[in-house]
């Protein structure tokens, strides 16, 4: 057995360690045993990285570059750490890990397949690590970004309209291209959606403004069905319903507008010619294997040849699926180290989503907890899509897998997301909750903390709940003067009550739905 | 807004029944805190199924669906990863013509090409990805080496070890070949030839077809050409066709098999159409009334009417076990592409069906290297032979790898006694119904025309003609289909003839 081959068995094994410290991880309290388990990640993400350039390297005819460009990465994950430690010195370490392990990944795979788009997908994840280093100011400083509501949609329009009317590249996705790079902005737009609804949603939420919201949210999805970014369209959907349940709270507000998005997509499915096309390339890629179905059919052949661990790194042939390094790499991955490495990168993948989940479950503040739900749901409805389509499970769509594929826009975007979420997350550890693990499945919380009903209106509960947090809002100050001395004081610090402290309010009925 | 907070603070307690539609929050004010996690729970848990389907799917597809997929003839893990170093062998005809070789260039690139340019793109096919035709489907002969004799290498690049591949010498007759290909023209169509005593395949065309030798450049054109005028499907073995009145060889032998002593006895008067209790109306072709008939001149008439009578006396088990017999319902097991075929009666069938099916419409599909194949087990006796389209593999200094022998493929199909009946119809049907063909030809011939239905137009469809010669002594067997072409030419007819010609004469 050579190395190649002896490898696929470590890469098995150290996925499988990594996914396991990372489930069990999120649960545990005890600060000594969750410092072994951030150096167990360090350390398998490492061997994982490490062992990959060395067979790049070997298989290469040792050439020199391969080692630089693996020194540099390392460099740049390390700086990554640093970062995070500094600026986020109360981030969620496990979620910085998992992403440092899926670029990890990304990069022994896209230098694999193409040296050159290594060394730039590198200079973008500097680029987007540079940005990092100022989100949390910009969160800071900068508060009004909760209010700028329709501005959000404003820019959010301009970009795209303007850029619909431009050129297109393959017929799908709208770029702009600038000298050597070439930007994809319905990534960026992602952001400034999320923004939007947050902040749309972020006061106190009527019917009206709902229906606004919800028909800018539709026109940004018809502009991307327009453009053939199907891909967009269906995340851009996933995020605003989601946000919008955790904004309303009303399940059947989820339940209706999914099944809405079924039906709209069961009749673009036989109305639009270009998702028609994806539709009958799904159903039956065999039959047109040459045209419509080459893609997803090579893909096919490459996950096949796997098998459970994989033919071995550089062993395989995902160089003969079309774009594999962007949409299609999972198919590279499931070929090169077989399904169990792949189906441990949907793991980790899921680890993230609950993690952000529960970041989410702890920000007070409503703009900052619809943002979190919104980037994550954005995070993991496009790994769905993108693993979906490769295992032809649902049609392709054409999105990268965030963190691995080869993207600038997408690597730069990803990054920025999760550092807000980052952001978000020290600011509520600020607010004193910091020895809580990071994922709790059955949450019992011992005390509660209530507002004093007498002092809301109606049209201000949605502030009672959510604006009695870590940060001065404009509404708690205009409120100021209506409310009660007590929910004053409960501004800017997190209070809590026992239950026995329930006994003579008058709020007992609201405290009882919570079972206690 | 301040009011309206103003507002509601006053009148709580009221809000809830008089606030207008527009201003009622959508959040009721009754959620407790421990509800905010709610949300986001659900939404994980979404997620996690999302997810699961996705690793569930993983595996089942790993253990089970990954193999298939593997062996696809498609992927090009198959072609390539056997022996890049070897170059492609040399596909001949059966005398020694060239039909695909391997060359290499000025700029030391090999390069593929086909001497005889569209007279064979179909059947020898292209080398792209795993093939198609002999070329995918002797891959594996064509990249091995047996004889591990080195192509010497010129030029100034690095050398690198290379072996001349095996050969491959197909049963394809190049005269035949090129009288077929004349023939058809430029009608869309296949022809098929075969050696009734051996099974090998003598010719095979397909139209409309291309020059392999323009694929670099032309490929995506090709293939981006819809099923109907597709030039990357070989019509031969690939087409499913309703057989029409062809299949009329089938249905009368199994009533021949059926009353073997007295199948001369059976009588039907034909009143150019027909309807039974539970079924459909059946009409002969104009409506011609073609008066009293006895099996002979039923199938001499190719009257519906009466064959669709006769179907109903059949018994619905045997007659499916004497199609399947023949090789319905299968792939035949040539070398290069070839779909399954398709009889559906049953026991269960409904009157209608079998009504159809006996003059061969209805749920039937048959490919013309199928009806080739029965034509030449009715000429064989009841036998028929494994069809083969490679001869044998040579290796590049000339010993013999590997030699095909022909073998049976199926028998027990009939009696030779009640094969010899439908012989004996397919004789006078040539001689009585299509003599002014083959009048002029110094052979005997014995055949079926047919008529198969194409969509819903009357004036347009797909004519067949299956044939074998010399009608007491076979050699041969053709069959041609003509797609889309008026209904009452001789088209295919005129097409077997001048392959018979070529052969026989």
């Amino acid at each position: 057995m050579d190395l190649v081959e002896i490898s696929k068995y470590i890469f098995a094994a150290v996925i499988t360690i990594y996914v396991l410290v990372s489930f069990t991880g999120a649960t545990i309290r005890d600060d000594k045993k969750r410092r072994a388990i951030y150096a167990t990640q360090s350390t398998t993400t490492f061997i994982f990285h490490l062992l990959g350039y060395i067979i790049l390297f070997l298989n290469n005819n040792n050439d020199i570059k391969y080692l630089i460009l693996y020194c540099f990465e390392f460099g740049l994950a390390f700086a990554t750490m640093v970062v995070y430690d500094v600026i986020y010195p109360k981030s969620s370490k496990l979620l910085v890990n998992n992403m440092i392990f899926l670029m990890s990944m990304g990069y022994v795979f896209i230098a694999r397949l193409n040296f050159d788009q290594a060394v730039r997908q590198f200079i973008f994840a500097c680029i987007g690590i540079g940005i990092t280093f100022f989100v949390p100011m910009i969160i800071k400083k900068f508060k009004k970004m909760r209010d700028l509501g329709w501005i959000y949609a404003a820019v959010s329009f301009t970009l795209l309209l303007a850029l619909f009317f431009s050129s297109r590249v393959y017929g799908a996705k709208i770029n702009i291209t600038l000298g050597p790079i070439t930007i994809q902005p319905s990534e960026f737009v992602k952001i400034l959606f999320v923004f939007f609804i947050a902040s749309m949603y972020n006061k106190a939420l009527t019917w009206k403004k709902l229906l606004l919201t919800s028909i800018a949210a539709a026109a940004h999805i018809v502009i991307f069905i327009a453009s053939n970014d199907l891909g967009a369209a269906l995340i851009f959907f996933v995020a605003y319903i989601m946000m919008t349940f955790v904004a309303t709270r009303r399940l059947v507000l989820l339940l209706g507008t999914t099944g809405l998005g079924i039906l709209g997509a069961l009749i673009a499915a036989k109305t639009v010619p270009h998702v028609i096309k994806r539709v009958v390339a799904w159903r039956d890629p065999w039959s047109n294997i040459y045209g419509s179905g080459y893609q997803i059919a090579y893909a096919l052949f490459s996950i096949a040849a796997g098998g459970w661990f994989g033919v071995g790194l550089t062993r395989g042939r995902p160089d003969t699926i079309p774009f594999v390094a962007n949409d299609m790499i999972f198919a590279a991955i499931s070929e090169e180290m077989g399904i169990i490495v792949a189906i441990g990168v949907l793991f980790v993948s899921l680890n993230c989503l609950i993690l952000i989940m529960n970041i989410a479950s702890r920000c007070n503040t409503l703009f900052y907890r619809l943002v979190a739900v919104g980037f994550g749901v954005t995070y993991a409805f496009q790994v769905f899509l993108t693993v979906g389509g490769v295992l032809k499970i649902i049609p392709l769509t054409g999105v990268t897998l965030p963190f691995v594929s080869y993207g600038g826009s997408s690597l730069v975007v990803s990054l920025i997301m999760f550092a807000i979420i980052n952001g978000m997350y020290t600011m509520r550890q600020d607010s004193g909750e910091s020895s809580k693990p990071d994922i709790t499945y059955r949450r019992r919380e011992p005390k509660v903390k209530v507002s004093n009903k007498n002092e809301t209106g109606l049209n201000e509960d949605m502030s009672e709940y959510f604006k009695k947090d870590d940060f001065e809002s404009d509404i708690s100050k205009e409120k100021k003067g209506l409310s009660s001395e007590k929910s004053g004081d409960d501004r800017g610090k997190t209070k809590y009550y026992s239950p026995e402290d329930f006994k003579n309010i008058d709020d007992y009925n609201e405290f009882d739905d919570s079972k206690f | 807004m301040k009011n309206r907070d103003n507002k509601n603070i006053e009148n709580k307690e009221t809000k809830k029944e008089k606030g207008s539609f527009l201003s009622k929050p959508v959040v009721k004010p009754e959620n407790t805190r421990k509800k905010r996690n709610l949300e986001t729970n659900i939404i994980s848990f979404v997620f996690i199924g999302l997810f699961f389907v996705m690793i569930i799917y993983s595996v089942f597809f790993t253990s089970s669906e990954a193999k298939s997929i593997a062996d696809n003839p498609y992927n090009p893990r198959n072609a390539v990863e056997r022996s890049p170093d070897v170059r492609r062998g040399t596909i001949y005809a059966n005398d020694g013509t060239i039909l695909a070789t391997t060359s290499v260039g000025e700029d030391n690139k090999e390069v593929r090409e086909y001497p005889t340019n569209n007279l064979f793109s179909l059947v020898v096919g292209m080398s792209r990805g795993a093939g198609s035709g002999i070329e995918g489907g002797a891959n594996k002969e064509l990249t091995t080496s047996s004889s591990k004799q080195e192509v010497e290498v010129s030029g100034d690049g690095k050398a690198e070890k290379e072996y001349y591949g095996d050969n491959v010498y197909t049963t394809l007759d190049p005269k035949l070949q090129q009288a077929a290909y004349d023939a058809l023209g430029d009608y869309t169509g296949a022809v098929v030839a075969v050696d009734t005593q051996t099974g090998k395949v003598l010719a095979m065309v397909s139209k409309p077809d291309f020059n392999p030798n323009e694929a670099g450049t032309k490929y995506n054109e090709w293939a981006s050409i819809s099923d109907e005028n597709s030039v990357l499907i070989n019509r031969a073995s690939q087409g499913l066709y309703a057989p029409g009145s062809t299949f009329k060889i089938v249905t009368a032998l199994e009533y021949v098999k059926e009353h073997p002593d007295d199948y001369k006895d059976y009588s039907y008067i034909c009143e150019g159409t027909t309807s039974v209790p539970g079924g459909t109306v059946v009409n002969c072709y104009h409506r011609t009334a073609h008066g009293h008939e006895d099996l002979n001149d039923a199938f001499l008439n190719s009257c519906n009417c009466a064959f669709s009578d006769i179907g109903l006396k059949l018994d619905m088990e045997r007659f499916r076990a004497t199609a399947e017999s023949l090789g319905m319902n299968e792939a035949l097991p040539v070398e290069i592409e070839s779909s399954k075929t398709r009889f559906d009666l049953n026991s269960k069938s409904s009157i209608s069906e079998i009504q159809e099916t006996s003059f061969g419409q209805g749920n039937l599909y048959m490919t013309p290297l199928q009806m080739a194949m029965i034509t030449a087990t009715i000429a064989n006796d009841g036998i028929m032979m494994k069809p083969y389209l490679i001869d044998k593999v040579v290796s590049s200094t000339g010993e013999v790898v590997k030699q095909n022998a022909p073998t049976v493929y199926k028998n027990g199909i009939a009696d030779a006694s009640e094969v010899a009946a439908v012989q004996g119809f397919m004789k006078n049907m040539v001689s009585r119904g299509a003599a002014s063909v083959f009048g002029s030809a110094g052979y005997s011939v014995a055949g079926k025309t047919g008529t198969a239905e194409y969509a819903d137009n009357n004036d347009l469809a797909h004519l067949w003609f299956t044939c074998y010669a010399p009608a007491n002594n076979p050699k041969i067997a053709v069959t041609c289909i003509v797609e889309r072409s008026e209904v009452s030419t001789i088209v295919p007819e005129r097409i077997c003839k001048a392959v018979l010609d070529a052969y026989l004469d």
